[in-house]
């Protein structure tokens, strides 16, 4: 790739030469001070608000805790109980194929659009609104009821595929299909990954255009020397905490399927079944345990991500 | 404690809800309370003293909430300076936050389980016993019947008190059994009954129409079938045993299996998609299946649903085991033992009036099902809808041959998702019935913690 | 010249044609719940195509007050929490973003990958713990446990949003404003804010919308009827133990929408205003 203004460096660490000759040191005293005066209401929330709880459900994890007794230590069996649990088996199986399916078509979805619009269509409020719209709606307690519309016996999709002679099943009601119409639902609210791909296709600035121009680049050479570097890191963004989103995913299925992950847990997402051995089995020992070892592979998963980011994410703070 | 005695020299009085326990206990008890019958005054007493606010929570959907609302407002209108703070959800987001609160320390005064929830909070102490306000304090339970007190029992205590029983039943559509030419259920109708009705309304209706939803999903039907084995789900003492044995399992799905594939329900696929639907939209209420198993007080729901397409009607869900039987299964009022001994002494006065003063009696109607005390049936008999009349009789009906569901143990709430995960897998093929079986026991002993 | 003038114009009416197609694709079920809002309650079920055999206004009517109060204050509920929430996640993520993004400190990367580990958890078994820490300082029934939490930067999810939207911007554009002798607070208020714009109005849309549909953490927090937000509300035209009113429950989820959509409208204006259009200069 021919990079002109772009270096490939991306370890998160900004530049190091200040720009202003003041002395080094005085400059960087006054720059980490700053930094810890703007982290504060962060450091604020991690202490008081999300590092007790955090911690809380760690020791959790190794206690027997029926929500309404006192926990009791118990030591390291929520794991091992963990690995011979057929349905946490099967809970990583459907949550696995979910998140490598709907992840990379969502975004290609969302990318796609998301060009399409930035180039100036007319009528791109009233697109970007319908487009976004399924989005609002995503987290509702219709969507059960709208989606029987749609991939039910009776919905819309088989209507259409009737068209073609075709009879097609219930595809909410059949095991072999119920996850796909998730996939489908999670596409469908392809919405909120669209509007930050704008948002990071509205902040380049249009001077690097011009200087292309100027090169003689035509629109394909602008868009592969221009705009999808400047975009990665908003790409990076969006693959990262999409990944993390449907890792952590559980109100399509709770709603859809009524909470039951069904049928015959054929769309048992990971939290969907660490929710029901907290909040309806009361067994919020184990729930814990659960959410650490998902912790630990989101984790790992993310790590893996920004190491191979250095690979292809180019930002606009390094040279 | 005599009641209890009563109780076990009277094993047949446990199948009798809607009974009083019998003229004499309940005026001995009256005396005793020193109560008149009609206690609207009872606890005017207790919440003189300015400012008493009870916490009161319920599940439901708005048309509920409104009748909690009419009664809380009437009940505050004629106890001054009592308040009562309400907090009220759908039945699965209730059963959400009630364990977050009781886990904060901070959960309502007053609140509604089932037998299938009661174990976890009775288990830690956290109801009040209801006996310890009945003598000469505010609640009168004199006129319940036997059975019902026993039914709201964990371990001798009085955790929880019957505000509506429910039997899940076989709601028919009495048009499209007349439209098939075939003879309506009668109470003592048995499987190979419901069998052949099935196969022949789905061969009499025009096509896309089957005789009954599938019912293999289903844990209280299930439950229906093992009562009348003189079994159960669970040990009816609460304790961590399963009552059953996988033979019982395998039986169970074995039937539903052969009844699917002869054509006579509908299929699994069609079963999942319903199983979350609304009410409204499922085969039964569109007319679309002859039969169909629920609880009997939703036969208004789903009268409403069917419309002028059909009436509908109620029979026992029919005899697989040894004899006629019935479950009953109950929505119950708690009282939060956390509670301050004036703010429970108040919430005990406001479940007085909830269950037994007529006016309350008769907003709230047969909301929940048929009521453990006479004397609520009797206010409410006069004005009661034709639908709910349908439901109050076909109790009485069955009143004989009805069993109340015992409290379950801890961990069983896994039994409902057990029962539809497995019983789906039968009808999909993915388990022999035999296997189901085998895992039906050996998963739901294990969620509960049998040795 | 003039084939490739009409070539274009092709191009541009089979992109609308291809866009107009899926806009109905993506508001089909939109546009069935509108359709249904105006069907009298029994016939929503009974009639499921498109066109309603009867047009009523019942449900908007009838759903306005079913409940114990009227729809107004579920709105101002729901409008509180979200405009406070708004406000606090672009002050507290944004400060805490350019920190992370520009300015170099020890323990950078560290607090970066603490950040990041704080999305990863599952919410639901932090709910407890937090539950009982909110109830212990008496925050049950008020709009503490939904708003506090913004202002402390808890949506970690907007701080590496802006993390990234930062690092996307040229290092020479807050360089100028450093050697005309900006501290780094002037740099983050006069040139890093205006300049992340349309990461800013993602942030407040996702903001507004994810705590307008919010529906777990209230119900926990909110008991008393009278701090119940829209969601909450709606919720109650439906039990599984008894009746529903569908009707009443479409005609409150499209007024629910409205002000979702509003803001949306509103803040998209910002989306297209970034660097593209206001230039870098000056």
């Amino acid at each position: 790739m021919t990079q002109t203004t772009l270096s490939r460096r991306t370890v998160a660490e900004p530049p190091l030469d200040p720009p202003v000759r003041r002395t080094r040191s005085a400059w960087a005293k006054q720059e980490e001070r700053a930094a810890w005066v703007m982290l504060t209401p962060w450091l604020l929330g991690l202490v008081a608000i999300t590092a007790v709880p955090m911690v809380a459900s760690l020791v959790l994890s190794f206690t027997d805790y029926r929500l309404l007794s006192s926990p009791s230590w118990v030591g390291l069996e929520n794991y091992v109980r963990l690995l011979d649990d057929p349905r946490f088996t099967k809970a990583i199986g459907v949550t696995f194929r979910y998140v490598f399916v709907s992840v990379p078509l969502q975004l290609a979805f969302a990318l796609a659009l998301a060009l399409l619009l930035n180039r100036g269509v007319r009528g791109l409020r009233f697109y970007r609104s319908a487009f976004y719209l399924p989005s609002l709606l995503g987290a509702s307690v219709t969507i059960a009821i709208l989606w029987r519309q749609v991939f039910g016996s009776e919905g819309i999709f088989n209507a259409l595929l009737g068209l073609f002679g075709v009879n097609g099943p219930s595809w909410i009601g059949n095991p072999d299909h119920a996850l796909g119409t998730l996939v489908v639902l999670n596409v469908w609210t392809f919405g909120s990954p669209m509007v930050i791909f704008l948002a990071g296709l509205r902040q380049i600035p249009r001077e690097y255009y011009e200087a292309a121009a100027v090169d003689g680049a035509g629109r394909l050479s602008q868009f592969f020397r221009v705009t999808l570097p400047l975009l990665t890191p908003v790409v990076f963004f969006n693959v990262i905490l999409q990944f993390i989103h449907a890792f952590q995913a559980f109100t399509p299925s709770y709603i859809v399927s009524g909470g039951s992950g069904g049928p015959v847990d054929s769309t048992l997402f990971y939290t969907l079944y660490l929710y029901q051995r907290g909040f309806t089995q009361f067994e919020m020992g184990y729930a814990s345990a659960m959410a650490w070892i998902l912790l630990l592979i989101i984790g790992v998963f993310t790590a893996a991500n920004f190491v191979a980011s250095r690979y292809w994410v180019f930002y606009g703070d390094e040279k | 404690m005599e009641a209890k005695g009563l109780l076990m020299s009277l094993p047949m009085n446990r199948r009798l809800f809607l009974h009083a326990a019998g003229v004499s206990l309940a005026g001995a008890t009256l005396a005793a309370a020193g109560c008149t019958p009609r206690p609207t005054s009872g606890g005017a007493g207790g919440g003189a003293e300015g400012g008493t606010t009870v916490r009161a929570a319920w599940w439901g959907g708005d048309v509920r909430h409104a009748k909690f609302n009419a009664i809380y407002d009437l009940y505050s209108q004629r106890h001054e300076g009592v308040s009562i703070a309400r907090e009220f959800a759908d039945y699965g987001s209730y059963f959400e936050r009630l364990p977050t609160q009781f886990a904060g320390g901070n959960a309502p005064d007053l609140l509604h389980v089932t037998e299938r929830q009661v174990s976890d909070y009775a288990s830690r102490g956290q109801l009040a016993d209801l006996r310890s306000f009945a003598d000469g304090g505010p609640l009168d339970l004199s006129l319940f019947s036997e059975a019902s007190l026993a039914a709201g029992e964990y371990q001798g205590t009085l955790v929880m008190l019957l505000v509506g029983a429910t039997i899940p039943a076989t709601m028919y559509n009495a048009a499209l059994f007349a439209q098939a030419g075939v003879a309506e259920p009668g109470l003592d109708w048995t499987w190979d009954a419901f069998a052949s009705a099935c196969l022949e309304l789905a061969a009499n209706l025009p096509e896309g129409s089957l005789g009954s939803t599938y019912q293999a999903i289903s844990a209280p039907t299930f439950e229906t079938t093992l009562v009348q084995d003189g079994k159960s789900l669970f040990a009816p003492d609460a304790s961590a045993q399963l009552n059953f044995d996988a033979a019982d399992g395998e039986r169970w799905f074995r039937l539903w299996k052969e009844l699917l594939d002869a054509g006579g329900c509908q299929t699994a696929e069609q079963t999942a998609e319903d199983s979350s639907a609304p009410f409204e939209d499922t085969a039964f209420a569109q007319g679309n299946t002859a039969m169909h198993v629920q609880n009997s007080n939703q036969l208004v729901t789903f009268q409403t649903a069917v419309g002028e397409a059909g009436e509908l009607a109620l029979a026992p869900f029919p005899q697989v085991g040894g004899a006629p039987a019935s479950l009953v299964i109950g929505s119950y009022v708690s009282i939060n033992a956390n509670a301050t001994d004036e703010v429970a002494e108040e919430a005990a006065s406001i479940v007085d009036f909830f269950v037994n003063d007529p006016d309350a009696n008769r907003i709230f109607g047969l909301e929940l099902g048929v009521p453990g005390n006479s004397n609520w049936v009797e206010a409410v008999e006069a004005e009661l809808e034709p639908v709910d009349r349908k439901v109050l009789e076909f109790a009485q009906a069955v009143e004989a041959q009805s069993v109340f569901a015992t409290p379950r143990p801890s961990g069983s709430s896994r039994a409902d998702s057990l029962m539809s995960e497995l019983g789906l897998a039968v009808g999909f093929g993915e388990l022999d019935p035999a296997a189901a079986g085998a895992r039906l026991v050996d998963e739901l002993a294990a969620s509960i913690g049998a040795s | 010249m003039a084939g490739d003038h009409r070539a274009s114009r092709f191009r541009r009416l089979m992109t609308h044609l291809a866009l107009l197609t899926l806009s109905v694709v993506m508001l089909y079920p939109v546009i069935w719940m509108l359709s249904s809002s105006f069907k009298p309650q029994e016939e929503i079920f009974r009639n499921q195509g498109l066109i309603p055999w009867e047009v009523t206004l019942d449900n908007y009517v009838e759903g306005w007050n079913a409940l114990q109060y009227g729809f107004e204050l579920y709105f101002f509920n729901s409008l509180v929490v979200a405009v406070a929430a708004v406000v606090g996640n672009i002050f507290s993520c944004s400060l805490a973003a350019y920190a992370l993004a520009r300015l170099r400190f020890r323990a950078r990367r560290v607090v970066l990958a603490i950040v990041l580990i704080t999305i990863m958890l599952p919410y639901h078994v932090v709910v407890v713990p937090q539950y009982i820490m909110f109830s212990s300082f008496g925050w049950v029934n008020t709009f503490w446990p939904l708003i506090l939490p913004k202002f402390l930067a808890t949506d970690a999810f907007f701080i590496f949003l802006m993390v990234q939207f930062i690092r996307a911007l040229p290092r020479e554009l807050d360089e100028a404003a450093t050697i005309d002798g900006a501290g780094p607070y002037r740099t983050y208020w006069k040139v890093i804010l205006p300049l992340t714009m349309p990461a800013m109005a993602t942030t407040a849309i996702f903001t507004f919308i994810w705590t307008w549909n919010d529906f777990f953490t209230p119900l926990i927090y909110l008991n008393d009827p009278t701090t119940h937000t829209v969601p909450l509300a709606l919720r109650s035209f439906l039990d599984a133990t008894g009746e529903s009113s569908y009707g009443s429950l479409f005609a409150m989820s499209l007024l629910g929408l409205g002000p979702i959509i509003g803001f949306f409208i509103v803040a998209q204006r910002y989306l297209i205003e970034g660097i593209a259009t206001t230039g870098v200069k000056g």
